[in-house]
């Protein structure tokens, strides 16, 4: 089994989703677009209060990848730039260290941001 | 009444593999004759209908919406079952009409579709706490209603695990853990479906309309389910690091576009040419058994020539269905659409677009069907008209008949680039840039999407299987020869009839006297400012068939044959065309939308006559004002 990690998310400073950095996760706040889209974003997962990750950027700069419920999702910066996020400010600093850690940090973030604990974040 | 059904086929760490939930034993039981797929876009919906039903479907539109209705017979032993694959959707809010379309079914207000007697619901348990929010609302319909979670595999190799028993405790329905690629705990849904069903209670189950609300239902049902997330396997991201990097990312991008751009002309251009050679012999062996005459002539020429004109497309369409095929099992498709992306914003499409439109410049068959996997509809559409202007190869016998008649062979820059290559590179270019020119008109006029950002969903990459590619070329070989082809046959029938009357003295006229003739008579003041006469005009005519059939025209009313006496043919033309007229012809063919084939197939995608009209009308309009301006404007300067 491997060893549980406890990870108490300290909440930053708000940030659009596309300015987060690489490996980066944030808590989505809200979408300031219009109901329509809002509506669109949030089925595919973008739902606030769940947690996303910057995976990263397409070769050419844009669109960016996202991982949001374990899946990954590539949006344009025109549609990220009004995804309004939290940063997480634990999570920035494990995601530095190396692969093995990474793959534990990732499994507790997709649980959190997930099924298990979306309804319980602040 | 909780029993476990089913446990075998794979092993996840949860147990069972089929639950079934509390319901009403005293209700009457009752047999079931239609049943319901629904799901969410991408959660294997379509693969688990194709697998249920091993593709016994017929494909349909509802009515009033270009929403495609599919319906299949549910395979194996027992009384017949009507499976009807809902369109994919996130909740039964009716938001879009995919959604009404769903609701409408489900609750049997769908004009010529009775009620379904259950629900197979399809949802992806790699992404439960997202799918999860659709259960509420389908179960509590309160028709019997099986919750298949799909990619079992996956789920239990990357380490996730959840408690079925418990999760069909919570919904009041049975679950079973499936997956329709691997075709493993299929047999739980015949189970279900041949069983006698209660009218149980619905269970209570919150239907909020708020996402948030709702997820956060689904979250605390995860967390009583113990639900335990997969992890992501680190070979995606690896790979990513490689497919998706700054510099490796779009070589590799470039190599593969590259290989099979380079396959489907190296191999599937004389696959078809072999093909079309063997069932013109075929033809030819048949004939001593026809009696001569008209008959043969109606057999020969008219249904074998149509019939060969559609089959002559099947090397190159499944050659590339099978590339297609394996990009988008494998993964990779998704990561060249995210590459593609950024250049094909520029004309108001998206990434997606990339290799369908690539793909065109073989043939807009494939490349039309292969539009699916774009899901903003305008965006589709958009694509769909565009993709005929890119040059296909049943342009190129006219290209280069005419460029070889009418272009001297002369060094344009050096010895690399000579005039008749420039000719033919022009014609290319030509065809790409109104192609351009017609996505942004569309994208900022009808075609201008509402309301629904770009995203790409990015799947982790996967072994593509034989069965899985198998099974789609299969598919699609069979949509393009049941809808192409009764239109081409229909079409080629029409041609042989007006080549063939009216009858002179009992026989068969000449093609001077025959009715195509006089309809070629009766356009040339239309097509004369173009520099074309009844005879281009006839091979015009002809040529709404397929493009190529222009030049078996031209060498009929010439009198030679086109495959021996090439170089007459040229000679004949000159007769015939000026050089601005030559040239008007050829911008004619890069504009003009004369394929059958794809005219039949768009109908068929669109799933409405309106978009292949509007293509139809479109192409010619631009093709003659383009083709005028071209001849007039040449003769001037001629002169």
């Amino acid at each position: 089994m491997l060893p549980a990690l406890i990870v108490t998310v300290r909440e930053g400073a708000e940030a659009a989703l596309v300015d987060l950095e690489r490996g980066e996760t944030g808590t989505i706040q809200r979408i300031s677009l219009p109901a329509a889209e809002q509506q669109f974003l949030m089925r595919i997962g973008f739902v606030p209060g769940v947690q996303v990750r910057f995976s990263r950027r397409a070769p050419l700069g844009d669109p960016s990848v996202y991982s949001v419920d374990g899946t990954e999702i590539a949006l344009r910066a025109e549609t990220a730039r009004h995804i309004m996020v939290q940063r997480d400010l634990v999570q920035r600093d494990l995601v530095q260290r190396d692969l093995v850690q990474r793959d534990l940090v990732q499994r507790d973030v997709v649980q959190r941001g997930g099924v298990a604990a979306a309804g319980d974040l602040p | 009444m909780s029993a476990i059904l089913s446990s075998g086929c794979c092993d996840t760490p949860s147990g069972p593999l089929l639950a079934i939930g509390e319901k009403d034993p005293t209700a009457s039981g009752r047999e079931i004759r239609t049943v319901a797929l629904i799901g969410p876009p991408n959660s294997g919906k379509s693969t688990l209908f194709n697998r249920l039903t091993r593709l016994r479907q017929k494909v349909g539109n509802y009515p009033g919406v270009t929403v495609e209705q599919r319906v299949g017979l549910l395979a194996g032993g027992g009384h017949k079952i009507r499976i009807v694959d809902l369109p994919g959707v996130y909740s039964l809010t009716p938001y879009s009409d995919d959604e009404r379309v769903a609701v409408d079914v489900l609750t049997g207000k769908m004009d010529g579709m009775p009620r379904p007697d259950a629900v197979l619901l399809v949802l992806d348990v790699t992404h439960l706490s997202r799918h999860l929010v659709l259960a509420a609302p389908v179960i509590a319909l309160g028709l019997p209603t099986l919750v298949l979670l799909n990619m079992a595999d996956v789920f239990a190799k990357g380490g996730g695990s959840l408690d079925v028993l418990k999760l069909a405790k919570e919904l009041g329905a049975p679950v079973a853990m499936v997956s329709a690629t691997q075709e493993t705990g299929l047999d739980a849904v015949n189970r279900f479906l041949r069983q006698e069903h209660s009218q149980g209670l619905p269970a209570l189950l919150p239907v909020l309309q708020d996402l948030p609300q709702s997820r956060k239902w689904a979250s605390q049902v995860g967390r009583r389910i113990d639900y335990r997330q997969h992890l992501p396997s680190a070979w995606s991201r690896r790979l990513d690091d490689v497919f998706l990097h700054k510099i490796w990312g779009p070589v590799i991008f470039l190599l593969v576009v590259g290989a099979v751009f380079q396959t489907v002309f190296g191999i599937g251009q004389p696959m078809s040419n072999a093909f079309q050679d063997l069932l013109t012999k075929l033809g030819q062996q048949a004939a001593p058994f026809i009696p001569a005459g008209l008959l043969r002539s109606l057999v020969l020429d008219g249904l074998w020539k149509g019939v060969s004109s559609v089959l002559v497309f099947l090397p190159q369409i499944l050659l590339l269905f099978f590339f297609i095929g394996l990009l988008e099992d494998s993964g990779y498709l998704a990561r060249a659409a995210l590459i593609a992306d950024r250049t094909m914003r520029g004309v108001g499409l998206n990434g997606k677009a990339f290799i369908p439109l690539l793909s065109a410049y073989a043939c807009a068959v494939p490349a039309i069907m292969a539009t699916r996997t774009i899901e903003n509809k305008r965006d589709r559409i958009a694509t769909i008209l565009i993709a005929p202007f890119m040059t296909c190869s049943a342009r190129l016998p006219i290209y280069t008949l005419l460029i070889a008649a009418f272009i001297p062979d002369r060094p344009v820059i050096g010895v690399f680039l000579g005039a008749r290559a420039c000719a033919m590179l022009s014609l290319y270019v030509l065809g790409f840039l109104v192609a351009i020119v017609t996505a942004k008109l569309l994208k900022s006029s009808v075609l201008k999407s509402a309301a629904s950002p770009f995203v790409l969903e990015l799947p982790e990459y996967r072994t593509p299987t034989w069965h899985s590619i198998g099974l789609r070329l299969l598919d699609r070989g069979k949509v393009f020869v049941r809808q192409a082809g009764t239109v081409i046959l229909a079409v080629s029938l029409l041609v042989w009839v007006l080549t063939n009357l009216p009858l002179h003295n009992g026989r068969v006229p000449l093609l001077e006297h025959s009715a195509i003739a006089y309809l070629g008579h009766g356009i040339e003041p239309v097509i004369r400012p173009l520099g074309f006469n009844w005879k281009i005009g006839v091979g015009l005519l002809t040529s709404v068939i397929a493009r190529e059939v222009i030049v078996g025209t031209l060498g009929t009313i010439y009198g030679v044959d086109p495959a021996t006496h090439s170089l007459t043919l040229q000679n004949a033309l000159h007769q015939d065309l000026t050089f601005a007229g030559a040239m008007a012809l050829l911008v004619f063919f890069a504009f003009a939308m004369q394929c059958t084939s794809t005219l039949a197939v768009v109908r068929r995608e669109t799933n409405s006559w309106k978009w292949p009209v509007v293509q139809f009308v479109y192409m010619t309009m631009v093709a003659y004002v383009a083709a005028l301006v071209v001849n007039q404007g040449l003769s001037m300067l001629v002169k």
